[in-house]
């Protein structure tokens, strides 16, 4: 017989405590029985029996004892295995799973839906029984089991996962088969998506209040859909506080994959759009540590081969064409061990994207950025009430080549919006649109974006001053009002998924505090420059050749900024301004003479720069620059790294070019400019 | 303002993409009520670049700030430029050093983003300016300008291609002076004339330049240039200054021919500010440019410079 308690016991451990990372949670409703046990055609009366081999509801308070004794016993051992209370544990969230409000219980009532479970074949007045003896204190035994299971995974070490049982302030028995019971398979997948937008660093997650907070603003998206049962916790006081403990456990075990629904690492994908060779093709995005390369299969079971994961996207061989269905209603292809997936809508905003140069699909409006707009041609009508009141001027409908881009969908372009109130205001008109994603990506906590950060090496919060960082506000579809305290200054401000420019009312460098909502808390702080002297890892890491080829091969760098190997060919030469008369001496005994040009220092710097020197230009074959004031002539050297001066009262212009033909009176030159210059 | 933070950054963080900066450089505009065209921000991260501050590989999208250095204007009578990355720790340097400088701002048309501040170190004698340097921690590099023109290579076709695929989207440049018209052609079209083309892959225009029935890869400058050299036309002018003709002049350029990086940096590197732009005659203007500049860079190009008055 396979509905015997060790059965059971083993079918539980295999299904849950096998080895693998992230969050163990024993979820057992019917349904999930029916996939444990396919072969009964009543499981979960199967569990029932095989509880009861152990469980004695006859014995009153003391009806797990035969339990407990294993348990006991299990505690004395080695505990290699899970302890042998999995099957007595199962059917208490069960139970939790069954917990709907009808006419015979309120659906906190979970002592009496223990009591069904246990014994689904009793009478009323036996089951009211049992569910007495249960809330009377025979359950303390199950809190107890609870609370050794947790303690056995966490003796693990994350071999088997992490424990997310946790227990609650007020309900503190039944909080541990309901911690288990709330967050179903497709909640979990939904969950790592949340995790993702919240963008915290692994395994530390925000505090739980501050999760669950943020859950409920994320899940007010129309396309982040939770379970009811896990919408119905979170709305009610009675457990929100046990499901944001256990959400905390789930993320602090998120590993950071995102998951599909059926439970399989999500790789994300986009749509692009080329509007230059109008074509639209589908990019799939490589997933954090994902493969190098992959294989996935369309409906009609053809190959995509997904390789190269070394860009943003893979290259991808057999794609599917881009449909309209697919974009309104949306896409999923499925492969071993991953899930790619593209979240449909009526309506489709595309940015430019670097990676690929041309644009894909982001999964909302950001305000201020241009972009294309796919809309269902359902919508378009109201799209362009839209546009023409709350877009910025410059929008129009992409002219359709010989086919429409994308069957059944209209096209527009240079779609901006950069006034909140204004599309507010508009959109509040066009509630459908919000609904299907004509609205500003949401956020679920406050986050501050953009900014010009620095020290990046050794922090995530320092900015340069005057590059302060946006304020994310967090916003639900529907804009709303939030309290925002900034150094200490509060205000209401408006939440629309607009960001507030912080940069506008910062005026100081320091560490600043913004509080939203009295719920979180940013910090950050503004320096004028980086606290490393050296300079930044990257500076001088790109160059130019001698061929004049952009190179990052330091050792080839002919051409870095303004620094160019080689010598200064430019010959020039100072003179000074103001002096009677100035000339060039040559070496064949020429001179030559020069007119001192206008000041170029107003010129070129705009300011009132009076420079003492002008700039000549010296032919190879200049020798000496003389100038004369009054009597005195100054005679300066040219063509030498350290040129010889002196002053001399010798009419030099002359006596040069005797000196170059006479060797006598190169002879009495050499000697006068010795003289004048030890004189000088 | 919105240039001088921007370069500060730069300085900061060393390097990064281009698309990271030039969506900052919206940002800040924006949030400094600045309306900027798409390509503003290009344009000063070309003239960054130019004013040799940083280095920019368009291919693979990414920059890094060039080291600091300071370097003379020629034929500037004394006057040099600080490029290359702007701590403010380097600024403070100077000034402890009692070294004399002169932060200029030029007036920023509409529809631009200013570039950061040309700071000029007036100095008498060439050591003078290398005590700058040091105090600084900087390098003097003597005159950049007169350097890079110097070592400007010509020029020259590259490697063969293969010709444009069939089906993709393919056009030939048709004009320009002074602005560029691209007009659509067949690449399944067997028969095409020589001339500059680009094709778009993956969304990227890439350039090919055909010549007696060879298809060459090259990059828009180059193919631009290579083009007008085998038209025979020439897009370089230079008009003496007025008050100081021996000396220095300025040179225009046809919006529809920009000038490769260093190349740019070259002319940007005489008087230390980036082009002014000349919307009635649709030219880039460079000040300041000794003539003999002006020929290399252009000689360079396969091109002559007119002279005008």
């Amino acid at each position: 017989m396979a509905d015997t308690y060790i059965l059971w016991q083993q079918l539980l451990a295999r299904s849950f405590f096998h080895t693998h990372k992230g969050p163990i949670v024993l979820f057992v409703d019917d349904e999930e029985l029916a996939k444990l046990f396919p072969e009964s055609e009543d499981p979960a009366r199967g569990l029932a029996s095989a509880v009861l081999e152990r469980v004695r509801p006859q014995s009153g308070k003391s009806m797990f004892k035969a339990t407990m004794s294993a348990l006991r016993n299990w505690q004395k051992d080695t505990r290699g295995m899970p302890p042998p209370i999995l099957p007595v544990v199962a059917i208490s969230v069960l139970a939790a799973t069954r917990m709907r409000a009808d006419s015979a219980a309120r659906s906190t009532n979970y002592y009496l839906r223990l009591a069904q479970a246990l014994l689904p074949d009793a009478d009323s007045s036996t089951t009211q029984n049992l569910r007495e003896n249960l809330s009377s204190g025979a359950f303390v035994d199950v809190v107890e089991m609870w609370r050794s299971l947790d303690k056995w995974i966490e003796t693990q070490q994350g071999a088997v996962g992490t424990s997310t049982i946790r227990g609650h302030e007020h309900l503190s028995r039944i909080g541990y088969p309901l911690s288990q019971a709330i967050v179903r398979h497709s909640d979990r997948a939904q969950l790592t998506r949340f995790f993702l937008a919240l963008d915290f660093e692994l395994h530390t997650p925000p505090p739980s209040k501050v999760l669950i907070d943020s859950l409920e603003i994320w899940c007010a998206a129309k396309l982040n859909r939770l379970s009811e049962t896990f919408i119905r916790s979170m709305n009610d006081p009675e457990t929100r506080r046990l499901l944001a403990e256990v959400v905390e456990a789930h993320a602090r075990a998120w590993d950071g994959q995102v998951l599909t629904s059926d439970g399989q690492p999500l790789i994300n994908m986009r749509l692009a759009l080329n509007t230059e060779a109008w074509e639209a093709n589908w990019l799939f995005e490589v997933p954090t540590d994902g493969p190098s390369s992959l294989t996935l299969y369309t409906a009609k079971e053809k190959e995509l081969v997904l390789a190269d994961s070394t860009g943003r996207y893979y290259r991808a061989k057999g794609s599917p064409e881009v449909t309209g269905t697919q974009v309104r209603e949306g896409l999923r292809i499925r492969g071993h061990g991953f899930t790619a997936e593209f979240h449909g809508s009526p309506t489709v905003f595309f940015c430019l994207d670097p990676e690929i140069g041309t644009w894909s699909s982001v999964t909302g409006l950001i305000p201020y950025e241009e972009h294309l707009l796919l809309a269902d041609s359902a919508y378009v009508m109201d799209v362009q009430r839209v546009l023409e009141e709350a877009a910025d001027s410059g929008w129009g409908t992409m002219p359709q080549r010989k086919s429409h881009l994308i069957g059944g969908f209209a096209l527009f372009r240079n779609v901006r919006f950069s006034n909140g109130q204004k599309l507010d205001s508009t959109l509040s008109r066009f509630p459908k649109l919000r609904r299907i994603g004509v609205t500003p990506v949401s956020a679920p906590r406050p986050r501050i974006v953009r900014g010009l950060p620095i020290a990046k090496g050794i922090s995530t919060s320092h900015y340069l001053a005057g590059g302060e960082p946006d304020l994310l506000l967090p916003s639900y579809p529907e804009p709303r009002h939030v309290e925002v305290v900034l150094d200490g200054f509060r205000e209401e401000l408006l939440a629309n998924g607009f960001p507030l420019e912080l940069r506008r009312f910062i005026d100081r460098t320091g560490p600043h505090t913004i509080e939203v909502d009295k719920t979180w808390e940013i910090r950050f702080t503004t320096l004028e420059e980086g606290p490393n002297p050296e300079p930044p890892s990257g500076t001088a890491s790109l160059g130019w050749t001698e061929r004049g080829t952009m190179t990052s091969v330091i050792e080839d760098f002919a051409v870095i900024g303004a620094n160019v190997d080689g010598p200064d060919i430019f010959t020039s030469f100072f003179g000074l301004r103001g002096r009677d008369e100035s000339w060039l001496l040559f070496a064949d005994g020429r001179a030559e003479e020069l007119t001192e040009p206008a000041q170029c220092g107003h010129t070129l710097t705009g300011r009132d720069i009076q420079l003492p020197r002008f700039e000549v230009h010296t032919p190879p074959s200049a020798r000496w620059l003389a100038q004369r004031r009054g009597r005195l002539w100054r005679l300066i050297e040219i063509g030498v790294s350290t040129p010889f001066e002196c002053e001399l009262e010798t009419d030099v212009v002359a006596a040069w070019k005797r000196a170059c033909v006479d060797s006598n009176a190169r002879r009495l030159w050499d000697l006068q400019i010795s003289m004048a210059g030890s004189g000088a | 303002m919105i240039g001088d933070l921007l370069l500060t950054w730069m300085s900061e963080t060393g390097s990064g993409t281009i698309h990271g900066l030039r969506s900052r450089a919206a940002w800040l505009a924006r949030t400094e009520n600045i309306d900027l065209p798409d390509y503003a921000t290009g344009r000063w991260l070309r003239d960054a670049s130019a004013l040799g501050h940083c280095e920019v590989d368009w291919a693979t999208g990414v920059w890094s700030v060039a080291p600091p250095v300071i370097t003379r204007l020629p034929l500037a009578d004394g006057l040099a430029v600080l490029a290359g990355s702007r701590r403010p720790r380097l600024l403070r340097a100077l000034d402890r050093a009692g070294i004399y400088t002169e932060e200029t701002n030029r007036a920023v048309p509409e529809g631009q983003l200013a570039t950061p501040c040309t700071i000029f170190i007036p100095f008498g004698r060439p050591a003078e300016i290398e005590d700058a340097a040091a105090a600084a921690n900087a390098t003097y590099v003597g005159c950049a300008a007169a350097k890079l023109s110097a070592m400007l290579t010509p020029i020259s076709k590259t490697a063969t291609s293969a010709p444009p695929a069939y089906g993709s989207l393919l056009e030939r440049l048709t004009e320009f002076s002074p602005r560029r018209r691209w007009k659509p052609v067949r690449p399944q079209s067997g028969f095409h004339k020589d001339g500059l083309f680009r094709e778009q892959v993956h969304g990227r225009w890439q350039y090919l330049l055909l010549s007696q029935g060879n298809w060459h890869a090259c990059d828009l400058a180059d193919g631009i240039f290579s083009e007008l050299a085998r038209r025979g036309d020439s897009v370089f002018r230079w008009r003496a200054n007025e008050s100081d003709s021996a000396r220095a002049g300025t040179l225009f350029v046809d919006w529809g021919a920009p000038l490769p990086p260093l190349h740019a940096r070259a002319v940007v590197l005489c008087s230390g500010f980036a082009p002014r732009f000349g919307q009635n005659a649709e030219t880039s203007i460079y000040d300041h440019i000794p003539h003999d500049i002006a020929t290399r860079v252009a000689h360079s190009l396969q091109q002559q410079v007119q002279r005008i008055s």
